[in-house]
């Protein structure tokens, strides 16, 4: 876990002081885009050796449906009353 | 993209169940470690990057900081509430809602943390979010304000979804869309792993 956030920070100090152009930016996305494929694939392979996942699929798209849903109209929820509160205060400045 | 994305799942899957025996899930893990850092590393850079639209915070003022907090606020309630309906630690919860939408990095950076199976609820999860987005925009852009329509769209809101968010709210929201999906994409990383440490 610690290993992610320094390899975060790391990535955010070259991109901060390096100064890149267009082109490798878009090696940049490119590599960004390999990584994920080839993520994607080991974590499908995690998926396949795992028979329980394969059989609770429809459960587990229930789940993932419930917190789609529910994060989603929080988020709505929460941000439409902080503007709400805030936009109108401005107002009144 | 995402086709692309869910060819490269299914096909791990396929290759995982039919060609794999149980004993690789090991070197698998230590791969996917390596990987993931390579990935995040690349992440960092893109973020460093786009550090400019920092500034910006003066030229719009509170909201544009109040969007991506009352994101991280209404996706962790969100989150929270889901554990206790399906009897998940409130921990696992707030990790998977603090995908923002992200679900290819949420998935992944969950089937490290956790298991595959909290990987592909998370994964699921935030293409769900991403696909409510794009239904919903147009819905809150007219109905609430320009502001909800972005809560949605969380991390996405600086790429996928921000062309049906510019399209139905006008040129400032679509700023503010940019601006908190880039915070909310570079705090992925930090939360996923954070929510689920605790």
């Amino acid at each position: 876990m610690w290993r992610i956030l320094v390899f975060l920070a790391v990535g955010v100090t070259i991109g901060a002081v390096v100064k890149f152009g267009e082109r490798q930016k878009k090696w940049v996305g490119r590599l960004q885009q390999i990584g994920v494929v080839l993520l994607l694939f080991s974590m499908g392979l995690s998926i396949g050796l795992n028979e329980e996942i394969l059989g609770n699929l429809r459960s587990l798209g229930m789940q993932a449906f419930t917190y789609a849903a529910l994060t989603s109209v929080f988020s709505i929820l929460v941000v439409y009353g902080l503007s709400r509160v805030l936009v109108r205060e401005v107002r009144h400045k | 993209m995402i086709w692309m994305l869910i060819g490269a799942i299914a096909a791990g899957i396929g290759v995982g169940y039919v060609a794999l025996p149980p004993e690789a899930g090991g070197l698998i893990g230590e791969l996917t470690l390596w990987a993931l850092n390579f990935l995040i590393l690349m992440i960092g850079i893109e973020v460093g990057q786009n550090l400019s639209v920092f500034k910006e915070i003066r030229k719009h003022g509170t909201m544009l900081v109040a969007i991506p907090l009352g994101i991280i606020a209404g996706s962790a309630l969100g989150g929270f509430v889901s554990s206790l309906m399906f009897g998940q630690p409130a921990s696992t919860g707030l990790a998977i809602a603090a995908g923002y939408g992200w679900y290819s990095l949420s998935g992944i950076l969950l089937t490290t943390l956790d298991s595959a199976q909290t990987g592909a609820v998370a994964f699921m999860t935030n293409i769900f979010r991403e696909l409510m987005t794009i239904i919903s925009v147009p819905f809150l852009a007219k109905y609430l304000n320009h502001y909800s329509a972005i809560a949605p769209a969380g991390a996405t809101a600086m790429d996928s979804t921000l062309p049906v968010i510019s399209r139905y709210t006008d040129p400032e929201a679509a700023i503010m869309a940019f601006f908190s999906g880039v915070v909310l994409s570079a705090l992925v990383p930090v939360l996923v792993p954070f929510f689920y440490g605790l």
